[in-house]
């Protein structure tokens, strides 16, 4: 492949034109979930996605816009890891000595035992970007835990590709007590689509951050397998633009807690969007977003809550706060509810506002100047 | 202490409170006044919000005033208690004060905090909870009395501190207030119409809003007889 520069716009039409020959789009593995003949995603490869009710307000031409320079570039150097998922490729850290590789098995396309069918009925397509990277990466990666562990998922380019794609399942066992630390380090552009899969009373804590990716969309899908927990904390600050879609799927006594915290400046856009599908009795969740907004930076959130007909004794709560410092910062907030039982317990909140001078009064008159003030405000409203 | 000398105070233009000469030196000093009259704006404007448009003079022990913002009228040693604290959501009780005493260059410690708390009778960890948010009206109230006994200013306005407070709350009050202004120069400003508080705090002086002007009086008498006849007395 010659070296050549084109706007991501571009990049639907250069997989159509068969740009990346992956191992997926191999004719030996079409029976496998991954097979990504063209045919079988023309009508992904055919989306406008600027078009698409689903990312109205997010900003998205200034993703397409982004450039794509496929010339070898300075590759990512990340030191600090213990897990890296790069391109189709997962690997520990060479001097690592961690216990949890004992809990801990990461398997790819090469990995003969991988058991990706095992994943094939939750990789249904959904029309969004994510798809795409089906499409790009090499091969889909995972890893598999069967113990309770704390560790450190870091997503990054080493390829010196300046366009990364992958698509990530991370399976936990049942019983288990998981916390994971996950990092997105890319210059460029990263599409990332990763399947948690929380088995049955299993919990999975998630700390997410992406602030040291460039151009970032994940999407993430979270099957919560009955009594299991989840709990994500995202945090965004830095970057060009970045998409983090949650779909989290929430069956019997479950409980999902969704917390994401931004803090942006100049003109940086974070866009997140966060379904929750209730189809057991009993689950609670709680979708709660809040960021600050300072220059000519944008923000959008939306929100869907659906709770199947069957799903009696849900408690549902979704929050979404914008506080905005600068007047030429944007807030787009969209809650949906979608509530086919009667036997819930439902409630959202959405607001934007600016900061209210009572408050910076009350500070004022304690003493506190006006940066002082402005810091205290902030760090509160960004409190959980 | 605290002087105003032709102490204008004007909202949109308007003239709400009219060349104010007032003198509130050490110990306690009442305001008193019919609702709507001005004695809060005259609080809040001394504390320089930025409502108010003021013209005239202010000190604090010599020092002016005017050309002060808030926070710095605050570090000069000016305290003002809320009618309505207001509330701040995830900034706990005693980060807030804790920031608020930082700012101020004055030393104290969790313990006397803790103390305070207790002695005004407020929950076990209520340091930790949100400023003003889950509090009732007494317990802001109680709250704000905490933050002035910690800030130590030099002069303290308490506008209504004793509304929404019990007859306990009330005795500790009194106590604290009277122990703060028997402190070497110390002036606290009480806004009240509370005539149990008035006795226990035998102020120096009794100063009456009427009719967007003020007038202060030794003789704490009047008090008593307001608080029998009404405001129907000249200012």
């Amino acid at each position: 492949m010659s070296d050549f520069v084109y706007p991501f716009s571009n990049f639907q039409t250069l997989l159509a034109m068969g740009y990346r020959n992956n191992l997926l789009s191999g004719r030996r593995f079409t029976d496998e979930i991954y097979s990504n003949s063209l045919n079988e995603n023309k009508k992904t490869l055919e989306t406008n996605f600027l078009k698409e009710a689903f990312y109205k307000n997010m900003q998205l031409e200034k993703l397409m816009s982004a450039t794509v320079d496929t010339k070898p570039t300075k590759s990512n150097k990340v030191e600090d890891y213990v897990i890296l998922v790069s391109d189709g490729q997962i690997e520990w850290h060479p001097n690592l000595r961690y216990s949890s590789k004992r809990y801990i098995r990461t398997f790819d396309y090469f990995d003969s035992n991988n058991n990706f069918s095992l994943y094939q009925n939750y990789c249904k397509r959904n029309n969004r970007l994510g798809d795409l990277a089906y499409l790009n990466c090499i091969s889909p990666i995972g890893i598999s835990i069967t113990g309770n562990i704390d560790t450190k998922v870091t997503y990054s380019s080493l390829a010196k590709d300046s366009l990364d794609c992958n698509v990530m399942f991370i399976d936990i066992t049942k019983g288990k007590n998981v916390r994971l630390q996950e990092d997105f380090v890319n210059d460029n552009i990263m599409l990332t689509k990763i399947y948690y899969i929380v088995r049955e009373g299993a919990s999975l804590e998630l700390i997410r951050n992406h602030s040291k990716a460039n151009y970032n969309v994940i999407e993430s899908c979270v099957i919560q397998h009955p009594n299991s927990k989840f709990y994500a904390d995202v945090s965004s600050d830095l970057g060009t633009y970045s998409q983090d879609i949650f779909d989290i799927d929430s069956y019997k006594n479950c409980t999902s807690y969704f917390y994401s915290r931004n803090k942006l400046t100049d003109d940086t856009s974070n866009n997140v969007s966060v379904n929750i599908n209730h189809y057991g009795k009993d689950s609670k969740s709680l979708i709660d977003v809040k960021t600050v907004l300072d220059g000519k930076s944008y923000s959008s959130f939306r929100g869907n809550i659906n709770i199947v007909k069957k799903a009696e004794n849900v408690s549902a709560k979704m929050l979404n706060k914008n506080l905005l410092l600068n007047n030429e910062a944007v807030a787009v907030t969209e809650p949906n509810l979608d509530i086919n039982t009667k036997e819930v317990e439902c409630s959202h909140g959405c607001t934007i506002s600016n900061i209210d001078k009572d408050v910076l009064y009350y500070l004022n008159s304690r003493g506190y100047n006006n940066a002082q003030a402005k810091q205290t405000i902030i760090q509160g409203f960004l409190s959980k | 202490m605290l002087v105003t000398q032709e102490f204008t105070v004007k909202v949109d233009g308007n003239i709400i409170l009219d060349d104010l000469h007032l003198d509130f030196g050490p110990g306690i000093h009442v305001v008193m006044g019919p609702n709507g009259v001005g004695k809060s704006t005259f609080a809040h404007a001394l504390m320089g919000n930025p409502k108010y448009q003021t013209e005239g003079a202010v000190q604090i022990d010599g020092k002016d005033l005017m050309c002060l913002e808030t926070h710095e009228r605050a570090q000069a040693g000016l305290f003002l208690s809320f009618q309505h604290p207001t509330p701040i959501e995830g900034l706990s009780n005693f980060q807030f004060l804790r920031q608020a005493i930082k700012t101020s260059s004055i030393a104290n410690s969790l313990s006397t905090y803790r103390e305070l708390l207790s002695e005004f009778n407020l929950p076990e960890g209520f340091e930790r909870k949100s400023l003003n948010v889950e509090a009732s009206g007494g317990e802001q109230k109680k709250n704000e009395i905490i933050q002035m006994l910690m800030l130590d200013p030099k002069v303290a306005i308490l506008d209504e501190p004793d509304s929404g407070l019990d007859v306990d709350a009330i005795n500790v009050l009194s106590k604290q207030l009277t122990k703060f202004a028997n402190q070497q120069n110390k002036t606290l400003i009480v806004i009240t119409h509370y005539q149990q508080l008035i006795e226990k705090l035998s102020p120096e002086s009794i100063t009456i809003f009427k009719n967007k002007r003020a007038k202060q009086f030794d003789d704490i008498s009047i008090a008593y007889e307001i608080l029998e006849n009404g405001f129907g007395i000249d200012v």
